[in-house]
């Protein structure tokens, strides 16, 4: 097994303790605690409302391209990869398979 | 020895060169006393030294204004200081006095922005909003002489009742003219302003919101200007927060020094003496910059310490509250919550999604 698809089989939850803010052109993240802001546009926000901890990152990658299905397929999994990436090195969220 | 940054850098240096003005704006934040005289109570020389020493702080900008920075004696002179060690250099001018050597001295000393103020496309509400008549035809003249340069500059334009009307002139004038930018401010209430919010020249909370939307919607999008309006990070637009950034309050990274010589918490030491922080002939900036107990609290509280809606503001680790001096000329408590957020929230107008209970 190879170290992408451990990845796609990582489940991620959010963290309870952030505030998300929707708002009508994308939402933010906010921590209260190390008062890190994120702003995400419509589609990230779309990434972060699948993370419930039940569905696997290749399942999430799939939900995507049915919502979108004009995007290259590659392109969603590559910013999926660093959107989540980014949102477990600022601890907005965990991940419930460990690294 | 390790050369380690400091934890705090003292990045930016705004130095009050004049607390004289040859205009008289009713909007002014400050009171400088009206005069056309040149004036040179700082010492070149201390104020050199005082730069100097501040390299090693961190210095990297610093913003020359007053009252009106171009009635400093010596500034030619401080100019060409500080180009040798390249510094950011900005300068916040009415323009009247903008010349040809003046302008020759921005370019030698690779000047990086100045912001000139106008009021209003029309010189009779210029006039009036300044205090002295011809004063529109003499920043116009300024304006022309810095478009012709080539340098950066931006217009400022503090809104207030008199000109609410006059943004789309304003905006057609700084593009006809050249400039990169315009920067449109909220009247403060502070210094000779107080005075027109006694009279209610300032305008009423869903007014700003109002201009403030017009301005995104319909003419934030000049292929050559770009528009800023100066509201706290709270009232912007995703979109406007994308393309501009957010402006945090400095403070953490400033310090003023007044036309005597005072240190001060950026520049309100000049309406309010407790924010001065000693002077330039007795004590070193780094002193005051390490060691004032003022300071010290502000970095340990901010922005934990705010209070009222900034307290609860998702925004605040990087808002800071907006402006501090202003916090406290208004209720002399440097915690408290910026005044415009804090009656935007009492009027139920703050941004439900950006702050938490």
């Amino acid at each position: 097994m190879n170290s992408r698809s451990i990845y796609l089989t990582r489940r991620f939850v959010r963290n309870p303790s952030v505030v998300y803010r929707e708002e009508e052109d994308g939402a933010f993240l906010f921590d209260p605690e190390t008062g890190n802001l994120k702003y995400m546009n419509p589609s990230a926000r779309e990434t972060f409302l699948m993370l419930n901890g039940q569905e696997d990152v290749k399942q999430l990658i799939h939900h995507l391209l049915e919502l979108y299905p004009d995007v290259d397929q590659k392109q969603i999994k590559k910013d999926v990869g660093s959107f989540l990436k980014q949102l477990e090195e600022d601890k907005f969220i965990s991940s419930l398979d460990g690294k | 020895m390790l050369n380690r940054e400091p934890d705090y850098p003292l990045k930016d240096l705004y130095l009050y060169l004049s607390d004289h003005c040859n205009l008289c704006c009713t909007h002014c934040w400050i009171s400088p006393k009206f005069s056309q005289d040149q004036q040179d109570s700082l010492s070149l020389d201390a104020l050199k030294k005082t730069i100097s020493e501040a390299k090693s702080l961190g210095l990297q900008g610093v913003k020359l204004t007053g009252g009106e920075p171009l009635l400093y004696r010596d500034l030619i002179e401080l100019l060409k200081f500080l180009a040798l060690d390249k510094f950011t250099i900005s300068i916040e001018t009415n323009g009247i006095l903008i010349d040809r050597k003046m302008i020759e001295s921005f370019q030698s000393s690779d000047v990086a922005q100045i912001s000139v103020s106008l009021d209003s496309a029309s010189e009779e509400v210029h006039d009036g909003i300044r205090g002295v008549k011809g004063s529109f035809h003499h920043t116009l003249k300024g304006l022309r002489l810095l478009s012709d340069s080539g340098l950066n500059f931006q217009i400022i334009v503090t809104l207030q009742r008199k000109n609410r009307k006059e943004i789309p002139g304003i905006i057609r004038l700084s593009e006809k003219i050249g400039a990169g930018s315009l920067k449109i401010n909220p009247l403060q209430p502070c210094g000779r302003a107080m005075d027109a919010f006694k009279r209610s020249n300032n305008l009423e909370l869903d007014e700003l919101i109002h201009l403030h939307r017009r301005v995104e919607e319909e003419w934030s999008r000049q292929d050559n200007l770009e528009i800023f309006f100066d509201l706290p990070v709270a009232f912007l637009s995703i979109e406007e927060i994308k393309r501009n950034g957010s402006y945090q309050c400095r403070i953490l990274n400033i310090l003023g020094v007044l036309a005597n010589g005072d240190f001060s918490i950026c520049g309100i030491g000049q309406t309010i003496d407790e924010l001065r922080l000693g002077n330039l002939h007795q004590i070193s900036i780094r002193e005051v910059w390490e060691n004032n107990p003022v300071l010290k609290e502000l970095r340990q509280s901010l922005p934990g310490k705010l209070k009222g809606i900034c307290h609860h503001c998702i925004f605040k680790f990087q808002c800071l509250g907006a402006c501090r001096a202003m916090a406290f000329s208004h209720t002399r408590d440097l915690y408290a919550p910026y005044f415009l957020c804090q009656e935007f929230y009492d009027s139920g107008l703050f941004p439900s999604s950006r702050y938490i209970q």
